[in-house]
């Protein structure tokens, strides 16, 4: 459990320390204020798919996690 | 084994989205009439279809559930399983495309939403899906699951509207890029990066479904042991 959660922490701070440093960086053809809005937008939608997926997965881990302990009660209290 | 398999799969899925992400915003050229906005479709898009694949998958589980659920009961677990697992991946998805379609909007149309009928059957198709998975986490039992692989049916049944919707009703939403008759498509630069994020995002899909369909047969072995303890300590 903690491992899931120190691995998302983790890319949790990757994903909004790349999505901050691509937002800030546009490409050289984002001259003009509609550009670089545009610009902003489209790390907006990325950053956000990747948001949701990952969070579903993370949700995934720790319910697989939990699960995991319930089966082991389950082995204890059989014994 | 089966631990290997999944880490080598896994990182093959992680390569192939890495370098899907990389060809979307470096390599694929600008839209000419919409920028670097454009840049959208390549998750939009594979979303979509990927959440219309996970929604078939829910649909032949909730079918094999029906079928199966008096003649043959570990079959039709292994099948609402499956259901279960399609329905909340393609959620997922049909999440994805349903916050990235308005930021594209707002920049592309000058509004983050309209009642258009693309936008409308799919945010339609999304709360079927919801109420399904709400109908699966407040209710229990085998009523419950003959319910849900109805209700699953059901929802299933507005995909082929959502994917004509912009065929059959001429709205906002852009006409069809592909199979849309003369003048649709998309040029090769272009077309090669949305395909290889497709297969991306596909793979990925398959990787968290599989995780989704162990973690929901583990569950009914739980259930399934847990009723046989009770009925031991009655």
């Amino acid at each position: 459990m903690k491992l899931i959660i120190s691995l998302a922490i983790l890319v949790a701070i990757g994903l909004f320390g790349g999505a901050w440093f691509w937002a800030t960086h546009p490409p050289a053809y984002a001259v003009t204020i509609a550009q670089r809005i545009d610009h902003h937008y489209v790390v907006a939608a990325y950053t956000i798919a990747w948001v949701i997926q990952l969070s579903y997965l993370t949700w995934l881990g720790i319910k697989w996690q939990s699960q995991k302990r319930a089966a082991e009660r389950l082995d204890r209290s059989s014994r | 084994m089966k631990k290997t398999a999944i880490g080598l799969y896994a990182t093959f899925t992680v390569a192939l989205m890495v370098w899907g992400f990389y060809l979307a915003i470096f390599v694929a050229p600008n839209d000419a009439m919409q920028g670097e906005i454009a840049r959208i479709i390549y998750y939009h898009v594979p979303s979509a279809a990927v959440a219309f694949v996970f929604f078939f998958i829910s649909l032949v589980g909730s079918i094999g559930y029906l079928a199966f659920r008096h003649t043959n009961p570990q079959r039709a677990l292994t099948c609402d399983a499956w259901a279960l697992a399609g329905a909340e991946v393609g959620v997922v998805f049909c999440t994805v495309v349903l916050i990235t379609g308005p930021i594209w909007a707002r920049r592309a149309w000058g509004i983050w939403w309209t009642w258009d009928a693309r936008l409308t059957t799919t945010l339609v198709l999304w709360l079927i899906y919801v109420s399904y998975l709400i109908l699966r986490r407040f209710a229990a039992g085998p009523q419950m699951q003959t319910l849900a692989a109805v209700l699953g049916i059901f929802g299933a049944a507005d995909v082929p509207i959502v994917y004509m919707s912009n065929r059959w009703w001429r709205t906002q939403h852009p006409a069809p890029v592909f199979f849309g008759g003369p003048g649709s498509g998309m040029a090769w630069p272009m077309l090669r990066v949305f395909l290889w994020n497709l297969g991306a995002w596909f793979v990925w899909g398959m990787l968290i479904l599989f995780i989704r369909y162990n973690v929901a047969r583990q569950q009914q072995k739980i259930a399934a042991r847990e009723a046989e303890a009770a009925l031991h300590e009655v």
